[in-house]
């Protein structure tokens, strides 16, 4: 564990304490990576913000019994997954392609860009997408946890309770199908 | 956090979908689920407690009276050959002492009675006033040691300790035997792992003689159980064609532990929800 990993296992144990301010600490470091990772396996903001706030509901939740034995960031993932996988057991199919386009499309551009250039990006930033979109759904959870949060094969694994082996297994699927549809 | 080690950094074209995936739309959530996170983690975190001093000096206190007055009694018992000597203490000054109370308050006078009858019988003394200030100073550095023992325990007995922390204690402590083989229960208690765990802990401590007629099951819930334990137990009621024993126990592993992935086998196994 590094130093952040025991920042946040020290904020946790703190908020279990009745230090708020602790968990706010927390939250602010995780909310960002959190939230995209349940947007873009949900494929829809109002399940991925339900998802959200459950995650920290359960957080909360086990403040009393958390100890710190593994990273917090893949305790919280792990809940996040069995979310997931909780809501893909009860909404599937989740969402068309064209619809999951569209809710991750809403997203205003960079003002300073040249045209030609927005263009471009755009249009790669659309195909990783739809590329993305397309993946069976462990496939994109193991390739969201490794793009959007930087988990290593072993985590990735421990998150989604599988074997190293199949963790990288679909990692390198996913990975190539991504590179597949972005050079087409 | 990034934590690759070298063999996971040789995906190939890792680098440049990364950086293409950075370029992406840095979705956020909203202020209003911010706010609506952090008020129920502000609601739901225990008032910090800040513990008084004065328990802890009222216990070392107490403890300290009680150490001396111990100790003190201590020094007054007798010998085991000191024992069998009052018969004989008393026989041997019979005519200066009548009881304790007249040595007590005719100390002076009958002082070198007194002396006899205390090398034979201590006990027959015990209001003597000088022994008792030697004595004390005897027992000085002794209490000092259960004082600052207290002082030490003291912060951590009243320290607010979770529930759930105590109720993962208890099984711990006890002594588990060979449990009885699982019932089928009610979906509502079994549901509920931890409740379950508890209520197992209940019974075996409650019932020793139950202990020793209980037949033993190999998939029964034991609260010293790991996680890993409680799922292979749960695979074996698969394999056992208890299914819906099974179930209930897949979704009261689920409840007790949400940051523990259910491996695949058995998720599964799990009905879809609705």
């Amino acid at each position: 564990m590094d130093a952040s990993v025991d920042d946040d296992a020290t904020l946790m144990l703190a908020y279990a304490q009745g230090d708020a301010a602790a968990f706010d600490a927390l939250y602010a470091r995780h909310r960002g990576t959190l939230y995209r990772f349940l947007l873009r396996s949900a494929r829809d903001t109002r399940l991925a913000e339900e998802l959200f706030q459950e995650t920290w509901s359960r957080v909360v939740a086990a403040r009393a019994r958390y100890t710190p034995q593994a990273k917090f960031s893949t305790w919280l993932l792990q809940i996040a997954h069995n979310l997931l996988i909780d809501s893909y057991r009860r909404h599937r199919p989740i969402a068309t392609g064209e619809e999951a386009e569209q809710i991750l499309e809403r997203v205003a551009m960079p003002d300073h860009e040249q045209p030609e250039h927005v263009l471009s990006e755009f249009e790669r930033r659309r195909r990783l997408q739809r590329a993305i979109e397309s993946l069976p759904d462990e496939q994109r959870t193991a390739v969201l946890l490794r793009l959007e949060n930087d988990l290593s094969v072993e985590e990735i694994a421990e998150v989604t309770g599988v074997g190293r082996e199949t963790a990288k297994s679909r990692l390198r699927y996913a990975m190539n199908r991504l590179r597949e549809q972005l050079a087409e | 956090m990034n934590t690759h080690d070298h063999d996971d950094n040789a995906l190939p074209g890792e680098d440049e979908l990364k950086a293409l995936y950075r370029s992406l739309p840095s979705h956020e959530p909203s202020r209003a689920l911010d706010e609506t996170v952090k008020h129920a983690a502000r609601a739901a975190a225990p008032p910090r407690r800040h513990v008084p001093r004065w328990p802890v000096a009222a216990a070392s206190a107490a403890v300290l009276v009680v150490a001396v007055g111990l100790g003190w009694r201590m020094q007054q018992q007798p010998t085991p050959a000191a024992r069998s000597a009052p018969a004989q203490a008393i026989t041997l000054a019979p005519s200066t002492s009548t009881s304790t109370s007249s040595v007590a308050t005719n100390a002076a006078p009958a002082m070198d009675e007194l002396v006899v009858a205390q090398t034979h019988a201590p006990v027959t003394t015990p209001e003597s006033p000088k022994p008792r200030e030697s004595l004390r100073a005897a027992l000085k550095p002794r209490v000092q040691e259960p004082a600052l023992a207290a002082k030490s325990t003291a912060p951590a007995e009243v320290a607010e300790a979770p529930v759930a922390q105590e109720v993962a204690a208890v099984p711990q402590a006890a002594p588990v035997p060979a449990p009885a083989p699982m019932q089928p229960a009610p979906a509502a208690d079994v549901s509920n792992y931890a409740g379950a765990r508890s209520a197992m802990t209940m019974k075996t401590m409650a019932g020793p003689a139950a202990r020793m007629t209980a037949p033993t099951d190999a998939t029964a819930i034991d609260p010293r159980d790991t996680p890993t334990q409680e799922l292979d137990k749960i695979r074996q009621l698969l394999v056992q064609q208890r299914r819906d024993e099974a179930l209930q126990r897949l979704a009261a592993f689920r409840q007790a532990h949400p940051d523990i992935a259910v491996p695949d086998d058995l998720r599964q196994q799990l009905p879809d929800h609705e």
